[in-house]
Protein backbone atom coordinates (compact mmCIF):
# COMPACT_ATOMS: atom_id res chain seq x y z
CA UNK A 1 0.00 0.00 0.00
CA UNK A 2 1.23 3.25 -0.97
CA UNK A 3 1.68 5.78 1.75
CA UNK A 4 -0.15 8.54 -0.16
CA UNK A 5 -3.34 6.42 -0.09
CA UNK A 6 -2.82 5.65 3.58
CA UNK A 7 -6.02 7.65 5.48
CA UNK A 8 -5.47 10.20 7.83
CA UNK A 9 -7.79 9.99 9.91
CA UNK A 10 -6.43 6.93 11.88
CA UNK A 11 -3.11 8.69 12.45
CA UNK A 12 -4.80 11.68 13.74
CA UNK A 13 -6.62 10.48 16.23
CA UNK A 14 -3.25 8.25 17.29
CA UNK A 15 -2.16 12.00 17.91
CA UNK A 16 -5.02 13.34 19.19
CA UNK A 17 -5.55 9.86 21.81
CA UNK A 18 -1.72 9.57 22.54
CA UNK A 19 -1.21 13.50 23.22
CA UNK A 20 -4.72 13.55 25.42
CA UNK A 21 -3.18 10.54 27.61
CA UNK A 22 0.59 12.41 27.54
CA UNK A 23 -1.29 15.37 29.17
CA UNK A 24 -3.05 13.06 31.90
CA UNK A 25 0.53 11.13 32.56
CA UNK A 26 2.94 14.03 32.88
CA UNK A 27 1.48 15.18 36.32
CA UNK A 28 2.04 12.09 37.22
CA UNK A 29 5.37 11.72 36.09
CA UNK A 30 6.11 14.87 37.50
CA UNK A 31 5.49 13.94 41.24
CA UNK A 32 7.63 11.13 40.56
CA UNK A 33 10.15 13.51 39.96
CA UNK A 34 10.62 13.58 36.18
CA UNK A 35 9.95 16.58 35.17
CA UNK A 36 11.70 16.77 31.48
CA UNK A 37 8.09 16.98 30.47
CA UNK A 38 6.22 20.06 32.24
CA UNK A 39 3.71 21.70 31.98
CA UNK A 40 -0.53 22.27 30.51
CA UNK A 41 -1.50 23.69 27.52
CA UNK A 42 -1.22 27.10 28.80
CA UNK A 43 2.86 26.69 28.79
CA UNK A 44 4.61 23.20 27.98
CA UNK A 45 8.12 22.04 27.80
CA UNK A 46 9.86 19.23 26.30
CA UNK A 47 13.15 18.97 27.30
CA UNK A 48 13.97 22.49 27.86
CA UNK A 49 12.04 22.89 24.54
CA UNK A 50 9.36 25.64 25.06
CA UNK A 51 5.40 26.15 23.68
CA UNK A 52 3.23 27.89 25.14
CA UNK A 53 -0.53 29.12 24.28
CA UNK A 54 -0.21 32.29 22.61
CA UNK A 55 -3.04 34.21 23.76
CA UNK A 56 -2.33 33.66 27.28
CA UNK A 57 1.78 34.76 26.82
CA UNK A 58 -0.38 38.09 24.73
CA UNK A 59 -2.55 38.74 28.26
CA UNK A 60 0.04 38.29 30.39
CA UNK A 61 2.64 40.78 27.70
CA UNK A 62 -0.89 43.19 28.43
CA UNK A 63 -1.66 42.63 31.84
CA UNK A 64 1.75 42.92 33.31
CA UNK A 65 3.68 44.63 30.35
CA UNK A 66 5.84 41.75 30.29
CA UNK A 67 7.09 38.91 27.96
CA UNK A 68 9.88 36.77 29.36
CA UNK A 69 11.99 35.09 26.47
CA UNK A 70 10.70 31.56 27.13
CA UNK A 71 7.09 32.57 27.05
CA UNK A 72 7.63 34.90 23.75
CA UNK A 73 10.01 31.96 22.02
CA UNK A 74 7.13 29.15 22.78
CA UNK A 75 4.24 31.10 21.73
CA UNK A 76 6.15 31.81 18.69
CA UNK A 77 7.00 28.30 18.02
CA UNK A 78 3.15 27.66 18.35
CA UNK A 79 2.10 30.36 15.64
CA UNK A 80 5.17 29.68 13.10
CA UNK A 81 3.26 25.66 13.46
CA UNK A 82 0.08 27.41 12.57
CA UNK A 83 1.42 29.98 10.01
CA UNK A 84 3.30 26.90 7.91
CA UNK A 85 0.77 23.98 8.58
CA UNK A 86 -2.21 25.85 8.68
CA UNK A 87 -4.79 25.54 12.40
CA UNK A 88 -3.09 21.66 12.80
CA UNK A 89 -3.28 22.54 16.99
CA UNK A 90 -7.51 22.18 16.88
CA UNK A 91 -7.68 19.12 14.39
CA UNK A 92 -4.34 16.43 15.62
CA UNK A 93 -3.78 18.08 19.31
CA UNK A 94 -6.53 20.37 21.34
CA UNK A 95 -8.15 17.51 23.53
CA UNK A 96 -10.85 19.28 23.30
CA UNK A 97 -11.52 19.07 19.82
CA UNK A 98 -11.17 14.97 20.47
CA UNK A 99 -14.12 15.05 22.46
CA UNK A 100 -16.18 17.89 20.37
CA UNK A 101 -15.95 15.40 17.32
CA UNK A 102 -16.40 11.98 19.52
CA UNK A 103 -19.80 14.07 20.68
CA UNK A 104 -20.17 15.58 17.17
CA UNK A 105 -19.98 11.25 15.64
CA UNK A 106 -22.57 10.69 18.58
CA UNK A 107 -24.53 13.23 17.00
CA UNK A 108 -23.99 11.65 13.36
CA UNK A 109 -24.75 8.41 14.19
CA UNK A 110 -28.02 10.05 15.98
CA UNK A 111 -29.29 11.78 12.69
CA UNK A 112 -28.16 14.87 13.66
CA UNK A 113 -25.26 17.32 12.74
CA UNK A 114 -23.75 17.32 9.38
CA UNK A 115 -24.39 14.31 8.27
CA UNK A 116 -28.01 15.51 7.45
CA UNK A 117 -26.44 18.86 7.13
CA UNK A 118 -24.06 18.60 4.82
CA UNK A 119 -26.20 19.11 1.40
CA UNK A 120 -28.66 21.66 3.41
CA UNK A 121 -27.80 25.17 1.93
CA UNK A 122 -29.76 27.11 5.17
CA UNK A 123 -26.99 25.42 7.45
CA UNK A 124 -25.75 29.02 9.06
CA UNK A 125 -22.38 29.08 7.64
CA UNK A 126 -19.61 29.56 10.49
CA UNK A 127 -18.93 33.13 11.91
CA UNK A 128 -15.58 34.12 13.15
CA UNK A 129 -17.30 37.22 14.69
CA UNK A 130 -18.36 35.92 18.12
CA UNK A 131 -15.18 34.04 19.13
CA UNK A 132 -13.41 37.57 17.57
CA UNK A 133 -15.65 39.42 19.43
CA UNK A 134 -14.47 37.55 22.76
CA UNK A 135 -10.77 37.91 22.31
CA UNK A 136 -11.10 41.92 21.23
CA UNK A 137 -13.53 42.19 24.55
CA UNK A 138 -11.17 40.34 26.48
CA UNK A 139 -7.76 41.61 25.82
CA UNK A 140 -8.91 45.34 26.58
CA UNK A 141 -10.33 44.08 29.76
CA UNK A 142 -6.91 42.31 30.61
CA UNK A 143 -5.35 45.91 29.61
CA UNK A 144 -7.88 48.13 31.60
CA UNK A 145 -10.04 46.27 34.03
CA UNK A 146 -8.64 42.97 35.59
CA UNK A 147 -5.07 42.24 34.89
CA UNK A 148 -5.28 38.96 35.13
CA UNK A 149 -5.27 36.31 31.70
CA UNK A 150 -9.52 36.10 31.87
CA UNK A 151 -9.50 34.43 28.09
CA UNK A 152 -7.74 31.42 29.80
CA UNK A 153 -10.82 30.60 32.06
CA UNK A 154 -12.34 29.86 28.39
CA UNK A 155 -9.53 27.71 27.50
CA UNK A 156 -10.65 23.95 26.83
CA UNK A 157 -7.49 21.98 26.63
CA UNK A 158 -6.23 24.49 29.65
CA UNK A 159 -9.05 23.14 31.47
CA UNK A 160 -8.56 19.67 30.43
CA UNK A 161 -4.89 19.61 31.39
CA UNK A 162 -5.86 21.44 34.61
CA UNK A 163 -7.78 18.72 35.88
CA UNK A 164 -5.50 16.06 35.20
CA UNK A 165 -2.56 17.91 37.64
CA UNK A 166 -5.24 18.19 40.20
CA UNK A 167 -5.87 14.45 39.72
CA UNK A 168 -2.14 13.82 39.77
CA UNK A 169 -0.79 16.31 42.47
CA UNK A 170 -3.80 16.25 44.90
CA UNK A 171 -6.23 13.43 44.11
CA UNK A 172 -8.76 15.55 43.55
CA UNK A 173 -10.87 16.40 40.48
CA UNK A 174 -11.95 19.96 39.58
CA UNK A 175 -15.79 19.71 39.99
CA UNK A 176 -16.41 22.94 37.93
CA UNK A 177 -14.50 21.99 35.41
CA UNK A 178 -15.46 18.88 34.14
CA UNK A 179 -19.07 20.41 34.80
CA UNK A 180 -18.00 22.94 32.23
CA UNK A 181 -16.24 20.65 29.93
CA UNK A 182 -19.60 17.88 30.08
CA UNK A 183 -22.26 20.51 29.70
CA UNK A 184 -20.47 22.12 26.39
CA UNK A 185 -20.34 18.55 25.09
CA UNK A 186 -23.93 17.90 25.96
CA UNK A 187 -25.05 21.02 24.03
CA UNK A 188 -23.17 20.20 21.02
CA UNK A 189 -23.71 16.53 20.60
CA UNK A 190 -27.55 17.99 20.70
CA UNK A 191 -27.30 20.55 18.15
CA UNK A 192 -25.35 18.30 15.84
CA UNK A 193 -22.78 20.98 15.56
CA UNK A 194 -19.43 21.69 17.10
CA UNK A 195 -20.41 25.10 18.82
CA UNK A 196 -17.51 25.74 20.70
CA UNK A 197 -14.60 24.93 17.98
CA UNK A 198 -16.65 27.10 15.51
CA UNK A 199 -17.79 29.70 17.26
CA UNK A 200 -16.56 30.43 20.57
CA UNK A 201 -13.08 29.06 21.39
CA UNK A 202 -10.72 32.57 21.83
CA UNK A 203 -7.50 29.81 22.05
CA UNK A 204 -8.06 29.31 18.13
CA UNK A 205 -8.32 33.14 17.05
CA UNK A 206 -4.62 33.98 16.71
CA UNK A 207 -3.47 30.66 15.86
CA UNK A 208 -6.26 30.68 12.58
CA UNK A 209 -5.06 34.21 12.02
CA UNK A 210 -1.19 33.31 11.84
CA UNK A 211 -2.59 30.70 9.30
CA UNK A 212 -4.35 32.83 7.34
CA UNK A 213 -0.95 35.07 6.87
CA UNK A 214 0.98 32.98 4.17
CA UNK A 215 -0.46 32.19 1.52
CA UNK A 216 1.55 28.93 1.14
CA UNK A 217 1.03 27.37 3.99
CA UNK A 218 -0.32 23.36 4.06
CA UNK A 219 -3.95 23.62 3.02
CA UNK A 220 -6.64 21.05 1.44
CA UNK A 221 -6.72 21.96 -2.35
CA UNK A 222 -9.05 21.38 -5.01
CA UNK A 223 -8.98 19.84 -8.17
CA UNK A 224 -12.34 20.62 -9.74
CA UNK A 225 -11.13 18.53 -12.73
CA UNK A 226 -11.28 15.45 -10.73
CA UNK A 227 -14.09 16.01 -8.84
CA UNK A 228 -16.75 12.96 -9.64
CA UNK A 229 -19.37 14.38 -7.42
CA UNK A 230 -22.65 15.75 -9.17
CA UNK A 231 -25.76 17.56 -7.47
CA UNK A 232 -26.76 17.05 -3.83
CA UNK A 233 -23.51 14.44 -3.33
CA UNK A 234 -20.65 15.83 -1.55
CA UNK A 235 -19.38 13.18 0.61
CA UNK A 236 -16.19 15.85 1.55
CA UNK A 237 -18.80 18.07 3.13
CA UNK A 238 -20.66 15.37 4.77
CA UNK A 239 -17.46 14.04 6.34
CA UNK A 240 -16.54 17.24 7.93
CA UNK A 241 -17.30 17.49 11.34
CA UNK A 242 -17.48 21.05 10.91
CA UNK A 243 -19.74 21.59 8.35
CA UNK A 244 -17.38 23.02 6.00
CA UNK A 245 -17.52 22.57 2.20
CA UNK A 246 -14.07 21.94 1.32
CA UNK A 247 -14.37 22.42 -2.31
CA UNK A 248 -14.47 26.33 -1.38
CA UNK A 249 -12.05 26.01 1.48
CA UNK A 250 -9.06 28.03 -0.75
CA UNK A 251 -12.32 30.93 -0.18
CA UNK A 252 -14.89 31.60 3.15
CA UNK A 253 -13.67 28.62 4.66
CA UNK A 254 -10.29 29.47 5.00
CA UNK A 255 -10.44 30.80 8.59
CA UNK A 256 -12.53 27.61 9.67
CA UNK A 257 -10.75 24.35 8.01
CA UNK A 258 -8.12 22.99 10.66
CA UNK A 259 -6.62 20.41 7.87
CA UNK A 260 -7.94 17.49 9.52
CA UNK A 261 -7.86 15.46 6.56
CA UNK A 262 -11.48 13.64 6.96
CA UNK A 263 -12.06 15.65 3.73
CA UNK A 264 -9.30 14.29 1.56
CA UNK A 265 -10.54 10.75 3.19
CA UNK A 266 -14.06 10.71 2.19
CA UNK A 267 -12.80 12.06 -1.77
CA UNK A 268 -9.64 9.56 -1.71
CA UNK A 269 -12.84 7.01 -2.39
CA UNK A 270 -14.64 9.32 -4.69
CA UNK A 271 -11.99 10.55 -7.76
CA UNK A 272 -9.26 12.04 -5.12
CA UNK A 273 -9.69 15.82 -6.19
CA UNK A 274 -8.92 16.90 -2.77
CA UNK A 275 -5.09 17.04 -1.03
CA UNK A 276 -2.71 18.42 1.13
CA UNK A 277 -0.66 20.90 -0.56
CA UNK A 278 1.76 23.42 -0.13
CA UNK A 279 1.43 26.32 -2.14
CA UNK A 280 -1.36 29.32 -2.76
CA UNK A 281 -5.40 28.12 -3.32
CA UNK A 282 -6.01 27.55 -6.46
CA UNK A 283 -9.56 29.03 -8.21
CA UNK A 284 -12.47 26.64 -7.60
CA UNK A 285 -12.86 25.35 -10.65
CA UNK A 286 -15.83 22.83 -9.98
CA UNK A 287 -17.52 20.37 -12.75
CA UNK A 288 -20.67 19.99 -10.33
CA UNK A 289 -20.96 23.84 -9.18
CA UNK B 1 -9.40 29.03 53.65
CA UNK B 2 -6.67 28.20 56.30
CA UNK B 3 -3.56 31.20 56.42
CA UNK B 4 -1.59 30.91 53.30
CA UNK B 5 1.78 32.55 51.88
CA UNK B 6 2.86 33.31 48.57
CA UNK B 7 5.78 31.19 46.67
CA UNK B 8 8.82 32.70 46.66
CA UNK B 9 9.81 35.87 44.36
CA UNK B 10 6.57 37.33 44.23
CA UNK B 11 6.89 40.85 43.46
CA UNK B 12 2.99 41.85 44.81
CA UNK B 13 -0.22 40.15 44.62
CA UNK B 14 -1.57 42.08 41.83
CA UNK B 15 1.88 41.06 39.69
CA UNK B 16 1.87 37.63 40.35
CA UNK B 17 -2.47 37.43 39.23
CA UNK B 18 -1.16 39.09 36.45
CA UNK B 19 1.43 36.77 35.12
CA UNK B 20 0.55 33.25 36.83
CA UNK B 21 -0.36 31.15 34.17
CA UNK B 22 -1.48 28.29 35.85
CA UNK B 23 0.73 26.08 33.85
CA UNK B 24 1.68 24.16 37.17
CA UNK B 25 5.43 24.16 36.50
CA UNK B 26 6.78 25.54 40.12
CA UNK B 27 4.18 22.85 41.37
CA UNK B 28 5.19 19.94 39.83
CA UNK B 29 9.25 20.84 40.41
CA UNK B 30 8.50 21.61 44.01
CA UNK B 31 10.39 18.37 46.09
CA UNK B 32 8.40 19.16 49.47
CA UNK B 33 4.97 19.64 47.75
CA UNK B 34 4.34 22.73 49.59
CA UNK B 35 2.83 24.50 46.66
CA UNK B 36 -0.66 23.88 45.86
CA UNK B 37 -2.63 25.43 43.17
CA UNK B 38 -6.13 25.52 44.84
CA UNK B 39 -9.45 24.72 42.90
CA UNK B 40 -10.35 28.49 42.91
CA UNK B 41 -10.29 29.13 39.16
CA UNK B 42 -13.53 31.05 38.83
CA UNK B 43 -12.31 33.96 41.15
CA UNK B 44 -10.28 36.45 40.36
CA UNK B 45 -6.41 35.07 41.21
CA UNK B 46 -7.57 31.52 41.55
CA UNK B 47 -5.46 28.68 40.38
CA UNK B 48 -2.07 30.83 41.39
CA UNK B 49 0.44 29.10 43.53
CA UNK B 50 -0.15 29.04 47.76
CA UNK B 51 1.33 27.34 50.47
CA UNK B 52 0.31 26.81 53.15
CA UNK B 53 2.29 26.91 55.59
CA UNK B 54 1.05 24.77 58.40
CA UNK B 55 0.47 21.85 56.33
CA UNK B 56 3.97 22.37 54.62
CA UNK B 57 5.91 25.08 54.59
CA UNK B 58 8.51 26.01 51.79
CA UNK B 59 12.21 24.83 52.26
CA UNK B 60 13.63 27.52 50.27
CA UNK B 61 14.91 25.32 47.61
CA UNK B 62 14.20 27.72 44.83
CA UNK B 63 13.49 25.52 42.45
CA UNK B 64 10.47 26.79 41.58
CA UNK B 65 11.01 30.17 40.96
CA UNK B 66 13.95 29.31 38.54
CA UNK B 67 11.18 27.38 35.64
CA UNK B 68 8.53 29.92 36.02
CA UNK B 69 8.01 30.88 32.26
CA UNK B 70 6.44 34.16 32.82
CA UNK B 71 8.82 35.24 36.21
CA UNK B 72 5.87 35.66 38.24
CA UNK B 73 8.22 34.09 40.57
CA UNK B 74 11.29 35.96 39.91
CA UNK B 75 14.89 34.24 40.52
CA UNK B 76 15.99 35.80 43.19
CA UNK B 77 18.31 33.87 45.93
CA UNK B 78 16.54 32.48 48.91
CA UNK B 79 17.59 35.19 51.29
CA UNK B 80 15.54 37.85 48.78
CA UNK B 81 12.86 35.20 48.70
CA UNK B 82 10.37 38.35 50.29
CA UNK B 83 7.37 35.80 51.33
CA UNK B 84 6.27 37.46 54.37
CA UNK B 85 7.79 37.96 57.48
CA UNK B 86 7.60 35.71 60.86
CA UNK B 87 6.98 36.99 64.84
CA UNK B 88 6.90 34.74 67.77
CA UNK B 89 4.35 35.24 70.50
CA UNK B 90 7.40 35.59 73.19
CA UNK B 91 4.80 35.69 76.22
CA UNK B 92 4.12 32.36 74.88
CA UNK B 93 7.09 30.46 73.66
CA UNK B 94 8.64 28.50 76.31
CA UNK B 95 12.47 29.38 76.09
CA UNK B 96 10.85 32.73 77.03
CA UNK B 97 9.43 31.34 80.19
CA UNK B 98 11.80 31.67 82.86
CA UNK B 99 10.51 28.97 85.32
CA UNK B 100 9.80 26.44 82.22
CA UNK B 101 13.03 25.11 82.29
CA UNK B 102 12.96 24.28 78.61
CA UNK B 103 15.78 25.02 75.97
CA UNK B 104 13.71 24.34 72.46
CA UNK B 105 14.94 26.50 69.81
CA UNK B 106 13.43 24.00 67.23
CA UNK B 107 12.21 27.30 65.11
CA UNK B 108 15.92 28.27 65.47
CA UNK B 109 17.56 24.39 64.24
CA UNK B 110 14.73 23.98 61.48
CA UNK B 111 14.99 27.36 60.01
CA UNK B 112 16.65 27.50 56.23
CA UNK B 113 18.46 30.73 57.18
CA UNK B 114 19.96 29.64 60.81
CA UNK B 115 21.89 32.58 62.25
CA UNK B 116 20.62 34.92 59.83
CA UNK B 117 17.15 34.87 59.84
CA UNK B 118 16.73 33.48 63.91
CA UNK B 119 19.62 33.96 66.29
CA UNK B 120 19.33 33.22 69.69
CA UNK B 121 19.80 36.48 71.66
CA UNK B 122 22.10 36.20 74.93
CA UNK B 123 22.96 32.78 73.42
CA UNK B 124 19.77 30.93 74.02
CA UNK B 125 16.54 33.19 73.35
CA UNK B 126 15.33 32.94 69.48
CA UNK B 127 14.45 35.97 67.78
CA UNK B 128 13.53 36.92 64.54
CA UNK B 129 15.72 39.54 62.61
CA UNK B 130 15.15 42.26 59.43
CA UNK B 131 16.61 38.83 57.29
CA UNK B 132 13.46 36.59 57.68
CA UNK B 133 11.92 35.95 54.11
CA UNK B 134 9.01 34.69 55.74
CA UNK B 135 9.08 30.82 54.78
CA UNK B 136 6.72 29.72 57.33
CA UNK B 137 9.12 26.41 58.60
CA UNK B 138 9.32 27.91 62.07
CA UNK B 139 5.68 28.33 62.16
CA UNK B 140 5.66 24.40 60.81
CA UNK B 141 7.89 23.02 63.18
CA UNK B 142 6.96 25.34 66.95
CA UNK B 143 5.49 22.94 69.28
CA UNK B 144 3.59 25.37 71.07
CA UNK B 145 2.35 27.41 67.85
CA UNK B 146 3.20 30.83 68.62
CA UNK B 147 5.77 31.38 65.71
CA UNK B 148 3.34 33.09 63.45
CA UNK B 149 4.23 34.58 60.02
CA UNK B 150 2.55 37.39 57.97
CA UNK B 151 2.50 37.09 54.50
CA UNK B 152 4.07 39.74 52.33
CA UNK B 153 0.95 41.06 51.18
CA UNK B 154 -0.67 41.97 54.83
CA UNK B 155 2.93 43.64 55.69
CA UNK B 156 2.95 47.79 56.03
CA UNK B 157 4.09 48.80 52.77
CA UNK B 158 3.07 46.48 50.44
CA UNK B 159 2.15 46.91 47.12
CA UNK B 160 -0.30 44.37 47.02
Amino acid sequence: MKLRSLPFRPFRRAAQVGIALLFAVIPFLNRQGMTFLAGNFFYFEAAGAPLADPLSTLQVALGAFSLTPSAGLGAGLVLLLALLMGPVFCAWICPYGLFSELAHGIASACGRGAKKTAADASVPFPSFAPKAFLVCAGLPAVLFFAPVPLLNYLSMPGWYALVMQHIAFYGEILPGALAFISVLLAVESLSGRRLWCLYLCPQSVLISLAAAVLPGRLRVRFNGKSCICRGPENPCRGRCSLGLDPRAVQRKSRLYCVNCGDCIDACREKGGALNFAFGKAERLRSKSS
Amino acid sequence: MPPFLRPPGVRSEKDLQSRCISCGRCVAVCNYACLELTPDYFFFGGGTPKIFQRKSPCFLCMKCVAVCPTEALRPVPMTEAGMGLARIDKAKCVDYQRNAGVMCWTCYERCPLKGKAIILKNGYLPEITEHCVGCGVCEYVCPVTVVQVTPARHLPGSCA
